[in-house]
């Protein structure tokens, strides 16, 4: 487990590859790869193949599919044509790549968070329908802040019974006309009115 | 030359062909063909028509070895299958099956 599998520069592997731990390819695989570790195909090495693997390093050529438990990286100078398949996907300026991608459910892919939080795969899909929620509440919060809490935490003090609910409908309607339907916003104007009164 | 390493929970179905040395510690079905050497170590199972230059088996084999220079079985060495080879060393422990011809260099 603990050795690193490596098809060296000058070796051709033609068939099916599977096992439990990394695999370096330099020189070239055929067929298909099936792993439940990583797979790294480094620049010099080609792969015409369909894999399986948790991780998957492309610094050189690959054609075929990619399924990837956890992440695909596609580096500078990689040349992919392939479809696909993985939770994370990076491909860095100056790789190649023709094919399709499927990184799967939507809100999967919604969420930015997932690929800074990038520890675990399984992780990232729970983490970015937390985080994404509590992205959104922050933005509409601020913006009805500026208009509640600075004058209601000043003023109200003083009216702070509040005895306004229930007066201050009458009051509205004798004084703000136009606006019934916001008791709030009237209220308040109400108790900056009677700060002035 | 770099070496081609197979580890331990590896499986490969089909055929290893190049100019490495390869070195085998999971499991080979089919075939290995290098100009170099090839060791087949303790924890790995072979069943693969092998041709090489040299051959070192400390595993368990099952199939035809055509050598170049020279093959070994090591005393914790199994195998089963035909051996052509100008020299040939089969230590002490070994299992073997097969018939070995020695006249393929000539």
């Amino acid at each position: 487990m603990a050795s690193t599998t490596v098809i060296a520069a000058g070796t051709v592997v033609r068939g099916h590859v599977s096992g439990r731990e990394d695999v370096q390819v330099q020189g070239r695989i055929e067929g298909t790869v099936l792993l439940e570790a990583g797979i790294t195909v480094e620049a010099e090495a080609r792969v015409d193949a369909t894999v399986e693997a948790t991780n998957v390093l492309v610094h050189g050529t690959f054609v075929g599919r990619i399924v990837a438990r956890e992440g695909i990286e596609l580096t500078a100078g990689s040349r992919v044509q392939a479809d696909l398949v993985t939770p994370r996907l990076v491909i860095r300026d100056g790789a190649q790549f023709a094919g399709h991608i499927d990184m799967g459910d939507v809100p999967a892919l919604q969420a930015g968070a997932p690929r800074a939080a990038a520890p675990a795969a399984p992780a990232p899909r729970p983490a970015p329908s937390a985080p994404s929620p509590s992205a959104s509440f922050p933005r509409p919060a601020p913006a009805p802040a500026p208009v509640v809490p600075p004058r209601p935490t000043v003023t109200v003090s003083p009216p702070a019974p509040a005895p306004a609910p229930a007066p201050t409908p009458v009051l509205e309607a004798d004084d703000d006309d136009d606006d019934p339907e916001l008791p709030d916003a009237a209220g308040r104007k109400n108790v900056t009115l009677k700060k002035k009164k | 030359m770099a070496t081609t390493h197979i580890g331990s929970t590896i499986v490969i179905e089909g055929e290893i062909v190049g100019a490495d040395a390869v070195v085998v510690q999971g499991r080979v079905k089919g075939s290995i063909e290098t100009t170099q050497s090839v060791v087949i170590e303790n924890s790995a199972h072979v069943e693969a028509n092998l041709a090489l230059d040299t051959l070192e088996v400390a595993g368990d084999v099952k199939g035809n070895v055509t050598a170049s220079t020279r093959v070994e079985i090591k005393p914790e060495g199994k195998m089963i299958g035909d051996i052509k080879s100008p020299r040939i060393l089969i230590a002490d422990g070994a299992h073997f099956k097969g018939n070995i011809d020695m006249d393929v260099g000539r």
